[in-house]
């Protein structure tokens, strides 16, 4: 299990994807970036959704409040991407070895 | 700068293995950011035609809110930044994220004086001027999410 799981991460390593990740310097500090705006828009639209529902500018109709959620979608789709990225960011971190002693035999 | 890492109490909290220790100052600031941001882009979002049936009057009492974020960011920041003082007291992209966050949170007070003026034009959802402080807001918020990223990487 654990030397397909290793066979796994020298695959996603060696992919083109991770090789831009990791070789060009600004690209994971924008991906990161990318996945805080994500956050803050679901956060903060799904946050002001939930205050109408809890009780606050109660002569605002529920469905005009509404029409803002899936603008939270569209921040849920980046964050959602850039944390698969982080997947393979994380595996490039395997590569490099930092992860060893959590993986045991995998190598 | 050393002087303040030094201190007892940051030393303690550097040092510490608890999750209710950095890893939760780091979480407060992220939760902080996510309010703050995420309401203002509600408002922005307004500003630019979405939800045009909400009057934007109704956001007056969401302003009260992103500053509980703004303080806890505050809050949480001066702990981060006490944590490695002398570094980032250094890094002049921890300047410029200060920058764009105090330029940001003017500009916040601007469009809550904007919205509460009879200035706005109710018969138009979202004029240019309107379009303009919500593009700017949202520039900033974005150099300013940038910069904070890049300070563990540059300088």
């Amino acid at each position: 299990m654990m030397a397909y799981f290793g066979l796994m991460v020298h695959w996603v390593a060696d992919s083109h994807l991770a090789i831009y990740l990791r070789d060009i310097p600004w690209m994971w500090p924008l991906c990161e970036t990318i996945h805080f705006v994500g956050l803050a828009m679901v956060v903060g639209i799904a946050g002001f959704f939930d205050l109408r529902l809890l009780g606050f500018f109660s002569r605002v109709p529920i469905s005009a409040c509404r029409e803002f959620m899936p603008w939270a979608m569209v921040g849920f789709a980046l964050f959602r991407a850039i944390g698969a990225l982080s997947l393979v960011s994380w595996f490039f971190v395997v590569y490099f070895g930092r992860m060893l002693p959590y993986l045991g035999a995998a190598y | 700068m050393l002087w303040i890492q030094h201190l007892p109490v940051f030393v303690s909290i550097a040092e510490s293995d608890s999750v209710w220790a950095y890893p939760t100052v780091l979480m407060l600031h992220t939760v902080g950011l996510g309010w703050l941001v995420g309401l203002n882009t509600v408002v922005n979002l307004r500003l630019l035609g979405v939800g045009k049936r909400v009057p934007v009057g109704s956001f007056e009492k969401l302003f009260p809110m992103m500053w509980w974020g703004f303080w806890l960011i505050l809050a949480t920041g001066i702990i981060l930044f006490c944590l490695d003082a002398d570094h980032k007291a250094h890094q002049w992209i921890f300047y410029a994220k200060l920058g764009s966050v105090v330029l940001a949170m003017v500009l916040l007070t601007a469009e809550r004086t904007y919205m509460r003026s009879s200035e706005f034009p109710e018969a138009d959802p979202a004029p240019l001027k309107a379009r303009r402080y919500a593009w700017a807001s949202l520039s900033l918020w974005w150099i300013a999410t940038l910069t904070g990223r890049l300070m563990a990487y540059v300088g």
